[in-house]
């Protein structure tokens, strides 16, 4: 007898625990890759010379179970307060710059102050599991605003300019 | 006991006299001809010294004749054709630089000396590292991403596990480095911690510019942030 008052009290509480697990709000991390799209020539990384232009590109895919949204942030040296490289895409009008271009498939980048956001007609800005965002840029090019002596100030910075990405992904 | 000399080929003899004619006065007229040389250091940034240990440069040039008296006259040369005392002031050279001085001294007695001397400006460049502390929590993929700013500049750097952490602790380092001496300011990005301010070559005191002061080391925490840093390199063709 007592032990199935024991039985009893002991399914009790994993009822109870079980109640509580599903109750609870819980808050999904977002789990997103990066893929990085441009090419990379087994020498080394790209060059770009002055006015000139190199391929590039990166594109996120949510690895996770969760739709999330995203957003990043185009970190990039600048000298005399002009940005040294420039990343945005190529186009038969010129160079357009990152979340500037044309909604390809109601799916695109979109530039709101110092972020760039993933945008999606169909599902609000969500990107989907198993999902991935078109590329945030495809071209890279030397800012051709920079003075000889810019140009050299940033050679004396690293001869390698690195192009970063701050990558915050929400999970909903 | 004696000893044969084997005799030495008159060839050989021939060349080497010949050789030691060649080289022996091309030597000498290098060692003789090089003008004596003034040296200075300044901070990337700094115009180029016109004074010596107090001494203007005009003042020292007439000290290069054993009698000094006399109208003087000087022409200064830089890499990029001649220029006049005042502009040599204004050049920020951003490597070492050297200037010829070709200096003309017209005597009492009417005769005219010259005098030639090279002035070496060598420029050095400031460095500030980051060590971030805690890197323990960052979680997988997560890095951390610093930015400095100041003088034009805007510099990023990822911050990468120091190889050998002397507390043994994990560390993450970043550097910047080719800095012009100057006031910056570093942050965290992404992170919570606030900027810091980083005084490179500037003296607190008097905000003189001091070639000693070219580094500095800041300290941050980091902790996990909210983003996560990826990154693509570009190599730079630029022409110097």
């Amino acid at each position: 007898m007592r032990r199935g008052w024991t039985a009893l009290g002991l399914g009790l509480l994993a009822l109870l625990w079980g109640l509580c697990w599903l109750l609870e709000p819980h808050v999904e991390t977002a789990q997103v890759q990066a893929i990085i799209l441009g090419s990379q020539d087994g020498e080394g990384s790209p060059v770009i010379s002055p006015g000139g232009t190199a391929e590039g590109g990166m594109a996120f895919r949510n690895q996770g179970r969760s739709s999330c949204r995203l957003r990043v942030r185009l970190c990039v040296d600048k000298v005399g307060g002009k940005p040294v490289l420039e990343a945005g895409e190529q186009t038969r009008g010129g160079f357009r710059p990152a979340g500037t271009g044309e909604p390809k498939g109601g799916e695109y980048w979109t530039a709101r102050g110092e972020y760039l956001y993933y945008e999606n007609e169909r599902t609000g800005g969500l990107l989907l599991p198993g999902r991935e965002t078109p590329a945030v840029y495809t071209t890279v090019r030397l800012n051709r605003e920079l003075a000889q002596a810019e140009l050299a100030a940033a050679g004396r910075l690293g001869s390698e300019q690195k192009l970063y990405l701050m990558v915050e992904a929400q999970a909903e | 006991m004696s000893v044969k000399r084997r005799p030495m080929p008159k060839l050989f003899l021939a060349l080497a006299i010949l050789l030691a004619c060649l080289v022996t006065p091309h030597t000498l007229a290098q060692t003789s001809a090089q003008p004596p040389l003034w040296e200075e250091t300044i901070f990337l940034g700094e115009s180029v010294p016109l004074r010596r240990e107090g001494q203007p440069l005009d003042e020292l040039a007439r000290q290069l004749f054993s009698s000094g008296e006399g109208e003087l006259a000087l022409s200064w040369t830089s890499p990029r054709g001649s220029l006049p005392l005042e502009e040599l002031g204004r050049e920020k050279p951003a490597e070492d630089q050297d200037y010829l001085l070709k200096a003309a001294l017209r005597g009492p007695d009417g005769v005219v000396r010259h005098k030639e001397l090279i002035y070496r400006v060598r420029v050095v460049t400031g460095t500030v590292t980051i060590r971030a502390q805690g890197a323990a929590q960052m979680q997988g993929e997560q890095t951390v991403l610093f930015c400095l700013r100041g003088q034009g500049l805007t510099i990023y750097r990822q911050a990468l596990p120091d190889p050998d952490p002397q507390s043994g602790q994990p560390v993450l380092t970043a550097q910047f480095t080719g800095l012009p001496y100057g006031i910056y300011t570093v942050s965290h990005m992404g992170g919570g911690d606030g900027e810091q301010l980083c005084r490179l070559g500037v003296c607190q005191e008097d905000d003189t510019v001091d070639t000693a002061r070219r580094s500095a080391v800041l300290f941050f925490a980091a902790g996990p942030g909210s983003a996560c840093t990826v990154g693509e390199s570009f190599r730079l063709r630029v022409s110097q």
